[in-house]
């Protein structure tokens, strides 16, 4: 594969040590420090997007990962990156290599845009990383912006991609934050994008993860977050029924802080529109969350578990 | 002997002047005397005089403080005054008149907001109103009372009517604002549902009351944010919890232009089955969501 792009950035310290580039990512309290993920970092504004993989990128600097960083190089501009508003240590990371930046027309010129290519140029990186001893490796990369609306075969690719992004980070200690700024993406690219991520997504008040087969929402879950939430119950569902024997969806409601009428509607909608030999089961759920869905209306494709409360 | 009543009874009495007042009420006073009440009469000089002499020695046992002790059932903060008169550990039995100067409509309005959030409340309430009273006031009191003090003691009264689920009640019977928070999108839901959340656990509401109330508010700025500009919804949302284990929210804001597009159908559905009353009153150019939640 080709160069990596070094130290091509002007890499300012931050005006101001009090200026807000920690800000942590909000909806994972318990997120451990280290290990690999595959984790949507979803952004309603550029700013707020920015922030929070500012804080990404310095963590994983001071764990002495890495770090891969792909975006858009704005023409005749410094990258928000080297500026004010990145991560504190950016500018000896980048002089060091442990910080590298590839900007995404080259990303498109290497890999060709399809799925074979873009996990070739992942791979390489990776093993280009440990072949330097690196002990672990971070990549992440700004919201790509692809023409997903008029272009069914890109959203084929780009799944299998992201599909190939759970593998990599499944074989190796490789910590992956894909950036979605709302305002960057059509609605069809926002939805893909939440789907293929279901399993791991840290979206402002609320997050999911997946853990020993049960896909756990989190945090609260309102109209603000409702088509972004959706877009995740359909891929969790997708992916369920994609998996092997049983194709129900577990959903583990324990870590559910709020959820309104939209939410229900939508989970419920979504099992209602489910093939017929799949349902939704639920966990945990607290008893005012059972109030509510019998409130919107509970299919019967729709299911307590029967765990012990 | 009966047993004593439990929350609040809410009584009209309907009279053709001092003597028909006291052979009224005597029964329903005998009665809360016996039950060892303490005994309430707000009234004229010439009603006072009457029940005492139908009382004999047990008037003793009666306050007689003038009219002007009781709040308007319009005056600011009424319910919260309503919920005065009823000390706790102990039930309270009051009669009261209808002052000709109060306007029929807000009479309604107090009448209504009594038996909406006081259920609870460990009080008798004889309201009396005059036969040849305003039209208007009479009509109310013969709507606004379930049952009636009679000479014969309390019967059900035909002419009740629930109070309408849209009845404009003047918010300020509710008591104070306490909290106010400008929402323009949805972005600023989380912020809303903190506050209701503070207002109805310092209010006195528990667990799963607070939760619905959280939700009901949540539902209903929901509405407002969807009927107006999504990135300026101009909402404001108003909230009042000083009147005991109750939180009274106002949501305002311009009226939608979609909101004429409706389907037709009850918009606040969904927000009702978490709320003890929800309610949404529409002008040419503004709309007002009101939710009322209870412990």
């Amino acid at each position: 594969m080709g160069t990596p792009v070094r130290g091509v950035l002007t890499v300012a310290r931050p005006t101001d040590p009090g200026d807000d580039v920690t800000a942590v990512l909000h909806g994972r309290p318990d997120a451990p420090a280290a290990g690999s993920g595959h984790t949507l970092l979803v952004a309603d504004a550029v700013e707020q997007g920015r922030r929070g993989t500012a804080s990404w990128v310095e963590r994983e600097l001071a764990l002495g990962s890495k770090v891969y960083y792909k975006g858009w190089l704005p023409e005749g501009q410094q990258h928000w990156l080297s500026g004010p508003a990145g991560p504190r240590g950016a500018r000896d990371a980048f002089a060091s290599g442990q910080l590298e930046f590839l900007d995404f027309p080259t990303l498109v010129e290497r890999s060709g845009a399809t799925s074979a290519g873009v996990l070739a140029v992942y791979q390489d990186e990776v093993e280009r990383a440990f072949d330097d001893l690196w002990p672990t490796v971070a990549m992440t990369q700004e919201s790509p912006e692809l023409p997903m609306a008029d272009d069914a075969h890109l959203v084929s690719e780009y799944a299998t991609w992201e599909s190939g992004f759970d593998v990599l980070t499944g074989e190796w200690p490789v910590r992956m934050l894909c950036q979605l700024s709302v305002p960057a993406e059509s609605e069809r690219a926002m939805w893909e994008t939440v789907a293929v991520h279901h399993r791991d997504l840290v979206d402002g008040v609320w997050s999911a993860a997946e853990d020993h087969g049960r896909w756990g929402p989190r945090g609260d879950l309102d109209a603000h977050v409702s088509r972004r939430f959706g877009a995740a119950v359909h891929g969790a569902l997708r992916a369920a029924r994609e998996r092997e024997g049983c194709s129900d969806l577990h959903v583990d409601l324990a870590a559910v802080d709020f959820m309104d009428v939209s939410c229900a509607e939508i989970l419920m909608l979504a099992a209602r529109s489910a093939p017929a030999e799949q349902h939704i089961v639920l966990h945990n759920g607290p008893r005012f969350l059972r109030r509510l869905f019998d409130a919107v209306g509970r299919p019967p494709s729709v299911r307590e578990s029967e765990d012990p409360r | 002997m009966t047993a004593p009543p439990a929350g609040l009874v809410h009584l009209g009495l309907l009279h053709r002047g001092p003597d028909d007042l006291a052979a009224s009420a005597v029964p329903e006073l005998r009665r809360a005397l016996a039950d060892g009440e303490d005994v309430v009469v707000a009234a004229d000089r010439a009603t006072v005089r009457r029940v005492r002499e139908a009382l004999g020695a047990d008037a003793e046992r009666v306050e007689f403080p003038p009219p002007s002790a009781l709040a308007g059932p319009s005056a600011p903060g009424f319910v919260a005054a309503v919920r005065g008169w009823a000390p706790p550990g102990r039930r309270t039995t009051l009669l009261g008149q209808y002052a000709p100067a109060v306007p029929g409509a807000d009479r309604a309005y107090g009448e209504d907001a009594l038996g909406l959030v006081l259920d609870d409340l460990p009080l008798t309430l004889i309201c009396c109103c005059r036969h040849d009273e305003d039209p208007e006031q009479l009509a109310v009191a013969r709507r606004s009372h379930p049952r009636l003090a009679t000479a014969v003691g309390t019967v059900d009264n035909p002419d009740y009517r629930p109070p309408s689920p849209t009845s404009p009640v003047p918010a300020a019977v509710w008591g104070t604002v306490t909290v106010r928070v400008s929402v323009d999108g949805t972005a600023d839901l989380a912020e809303v549902r903190r506050r209701v959340a503070d207002a109805a656990a310092g209010a006195g509401l528990e667990g799963d009351a607070v939760r619905a109330a959280v939700l009901a508010v949540h539902e209903a700025v929901v509405l407002g944010v969807r009927d107006g500009d999504p990135d300026h919804a101009g909402l404001t949302v108003e909230i009042r919890s000083d009147t005991g284990p109750t939180v009274f929210c106002e949501i305002t804001g311009p009226r939608g232009a979609t909101t004429a597009m409706v389907s037709p159908g009850d918009p606040l559905a969904h927000v009702r089955p978490f709320c003890a009353r929800a309610a949404l009153h529409d002008d040419p150019d503004r709309r007002a969501v009101r939710v009322l939640s209870t412990a």
